[in-house]
């Protein structure tokens, strides 16, 4: 029996050894598109260039992907890539691999990634490719400027447009309760009021993501001011400013007349979403990007958009569309330490525009980049029409959380207006605020 | 007579109560496993789930390489436990039982490294990896997984020796058994319990290590299962109902791991039991 055991322990022993031996040399092929060999620093020939790509390839956006890639294989039959499901981990794997110098040769870069990368020198300039291939006459007015970054270059060409950030609401909870749906300030805190007395979370926000918060004090000043926090991070005021104190104010006011739910702060977006499709909570914060998704939760023609609720009654004629939310130099940037620069830079540049066509071909997006007239596969849905007829109208944007420049006040504003929606004073916010200010623009 | 039945009903009573606590959390996996987000977050949180989604065992297999992650995950642990068994087993054989120069210097320095956080190496450890063309293979997370993993099990296996008499070597070695032949033959078995032990721990550990893999292994074919679950969240939310399904079939061999070597773990607690006069 018990040699028995021994050599059943020895077998497993050697099958794993074996196993693993095996594995070293199981990738033998994929080994040298990574290190690379020694024949392959002849000029960049015909033979087929393998790239990865890293990228959001899963969910709704694959169909997306897949399709844009097939396109690509018309323009450049040469290239083969292979994605990468990027994690969701805030960042943390595409850091790493910067910071060891094995970043994949394509891969999705935010703003703030890209000054991140610009500054630690990973980043391929675009701008050779971008003029060599057009790119800038085949894009809309609105997404020309999202080409180019502030210090004048290219890193990444735009592949999604300009989102507004959105108040959702569920018709149906306004209606069945007779509350009116908020045009301005006055009725957006009758509106909570109202809901609140019915047992019904006026506004679910997944404050778990600290950039919400942040959002939603950003559309509370753009009401009165469309610098709205990306003002701030510019360099520009302070929360002195009449404009920046009344937002904060509203949110004071709001937060204590119930807008939140107490568990805000652990709420994750699957959870707000759960709550806002089951008729828990009336109101969802999120960029407009999400419209499609919502839509289909809560069923066509239920949902609802709200942009700038918190206005002045007597403003909301002259600041209606100033809207918060926006869009920046972002989308899929090359690595600088690539073996294949120029196809590299090609073929993102490309790619970029080939996946926002796709993205309303396959998915419906009602916010194009490009000047080409694109119709979704299966029409627009309500929601997406009423999208794409507001949009037109739109005078300015701001930006989302994470396309701040200043890190150091991107990391202030997260922590201080998540410690306003969780009840502190509006005056002591403002007090800590202007104390931080001054201290980040140093 | 009614004093002993009421003792036996409150001690036995609280113990259920635990066994309830204990299981409680396996059970909401399962329910939450044929849930929908909306149920899950929302509607029934704790609950028996109020439709029967049998769908996301089938997307668990449809959408998902289940097979692929699982195969994976199985050659990273198993070759994880094995190696790290081996050289933990002598090293600490040697630190316990022989005389040598740096005996304590060795053993102290192996200890050290369970103060070292994962985060901390990991970009050296990425470089490393690329460096030594461990990447795209199993091996990039198989050989920090063991690094990791050498200073606890050489702590338990070192307790181990120590705790054995002298007297069992000695006999050995008057009958001519020679170093292996004793460490082999002799101490290895004795051992055993503990051996269950570091298994247990070292296959959990790999089993659902998510940050090495995460950042070592980029190619698909190689994925293990917590980073094939990342497959389910997008920009746009996660699909859990799938994710649990994903995750009771993963939690099946642990549960399996333990329940074999669950007796041999009680033992370990008793070490003295294993040398009978």
């Amino acid at each position: 029996m018990k040699k028995m055991k021994s050599h059943a322990m020895a077998i497993i022993l050697l099958s794993a050894m074996v196993a693993l031996s095996g594995c070293g040399s199981s990738n033998k092929g994929a080994d040298k598109e990574v290190s690379g060999n020694k024949e392959e620093q002849k000029p960049e020939t015909v033979q087929t260039v393998k790239l990865k790509f890293y990228a959001q390839y899963s969910g709704q956006e694959k169909a997306a992907y897949d399709a844009a890639k097939e396109a690509m294989k018309k323009i450049m039959p040469e290239v083969e890539v292979e994605f990468e499901v990027a994690a969701q981990d805030d960042e943390q794997k595409i850091k790493t691999y910067a910071a060891a110098g094995t970043l994949p040769d394509i891969f999705f870069a935010s703003s703030g990634l890209i000054e991140t990368l610009k500054n630690s020198d990973n980043l391929l300039i675009l701008d050779d490719a971008v003029k060599a291939n057009d790119i800038e006459s085949k894009l809309n007015e609105t997404s020309k400027a999202m080409l180019w970054n502030k210090d004048g270059h290219s890193y990444a060409v735009p592949n999604v447009g300009q989102w507004a950030s959105v108040l959702y609401y569920n018709k149906e909870i306004f209606d069945q309760n007779s509350i009116k749906v908020p045009a301005n300030y006055t009725e957006l805190l009758e509106a909570v009021t109202a809901l609140k007395a019915k047992d019904i979370t006026p506004l679910a926000l997944f404050a778990k993501e600290k950039w919400t918060g942040v959002q939603l004090l950003d559309m509370a000043i753009v009401g009165s001011d469309p610098g709205g926090l990306k003002k701030l991070d510019n360099g520009e005021g302070t929360f002195a400013d009449e404009a920046y104190a009344q937002g904060a104010k509203k949110l004071e006011e709001l937060t204590k007349a119930g807008l939140l739910s107490k568990n805000a702060f652990n709420t994750t977006y699957d959870d707000a979403v759960a709550q806002f499709t089951s008729g828990k909570a009336a109101m969802l914060l999120n960029g407009a990007w999400a419209m499609g998704a919502l839509e289909e939760g809560l069923g066509e023609g239920k949902i609802g958009l709200l942009y700038t609720p918190f206005t002045d009654a007597d403003k909301v004629d002259s600041v209606q569309w100033n809207i918060s939310g926006g869009g920046f130099n972002q989308g899929f940037a090359v690595s600088k330490n690539t073996k294949y620069p120029e196809v590299a830079a090609k073929y993102a540049a490309l790619i970029s525009l080939e996946f926002n066509k796709q993205r309303v071909i396959q998915i419906g997006d009602p916010n194009p980049v490009l000047v080409e007239d694109v119709q979704p596969e299966k029409g627009f849905t309500p929601i997406q029409q009423e999208y794409a007829k507001d949009a037109v109208n739109f005078k300015s944007m701001t930006t989302f959380a994470w396309g701040f420049e200043n890190a150091k006040f991107k990391t202030v504003i997260e922590d201080n207006s998540q410690k306003l929606l969780a009840g502190q004073a509006a005056d002591d916010f403002i007090k800590d605020m202007n104390k931080e200010l001054e201290r980040v623009r140093q | 007579m009614l004093k002993r039945v009421m003792s036996r009903i409150s001690s036995y009573g609280s113990l259920l109560f635990f066994v309830l606590i204990s299981l409680y959390p396996l059970v909401w996996l399962l329910f939450y496993s044929f849930k929908n987000n909306e149920e899950i977050f929302s509607t029934n949180v704790f609950g028996v789930p109020h439709v029967w989604r049998f769908e996301n065992y089938v997307n668990a297999f449809d959408v998902f390489d289940l097979v692929l992650y699982f195969k994976n995950s199985f050659i990273v642990s198993i070759g994880t436990v094995a190696i790290t068994v081996f050289l933990s087993l002598m090293f600490s054989y040697a630190a316990a039982r022989m005389k040598w120069r740096f005996a304590d210097t060795a053993r102290i320095y192996m200890t050290a490294g369970m103060f070292i956080p994962m985060q901390i190496i990991l970009i050296p450890l990425l470089v490393l990896s690329r460096d030594l063309h461990l990447q795209d293979s199993y091996l990039a997370v198989i050989v920090p997984y063991v690094a990791f993993q050498l200073s606890f099990s050489t702590i338990i296996f070192y307790a181990f020796f120590r705790s054995l008499p002298f007297e069992i070597e000695e006999s050995a070695s008057i009958d001519g058994a020679s170093v292996y032949r004793t460490f082999f033959s002799i101490m290895v078995p004795l051992v055993k319990p503990a051996i269950a032990s570091v298994c247990i721990f070292v296959f959990l550990f790999a089993w659902n290590e998510f940050l090495v893999a995460l950042v070592m292994i980029s190619d698909n074919m190689l994925k293990t299962l917590p980073l094939g679950l990342l497959y389910f969240q997008t920009q746009f939310g996660s699909d859990w109902g799938t994710m649990g399904a994903v995750m009771v079939i993963s939690t099946i061999p642990t549960i399996i791991i333990y329940l074999l070597f669950s007796e041999q773990i009680e033992k370990a607690l008793t070490v003295s039991s294993a040398v009978k006069g």
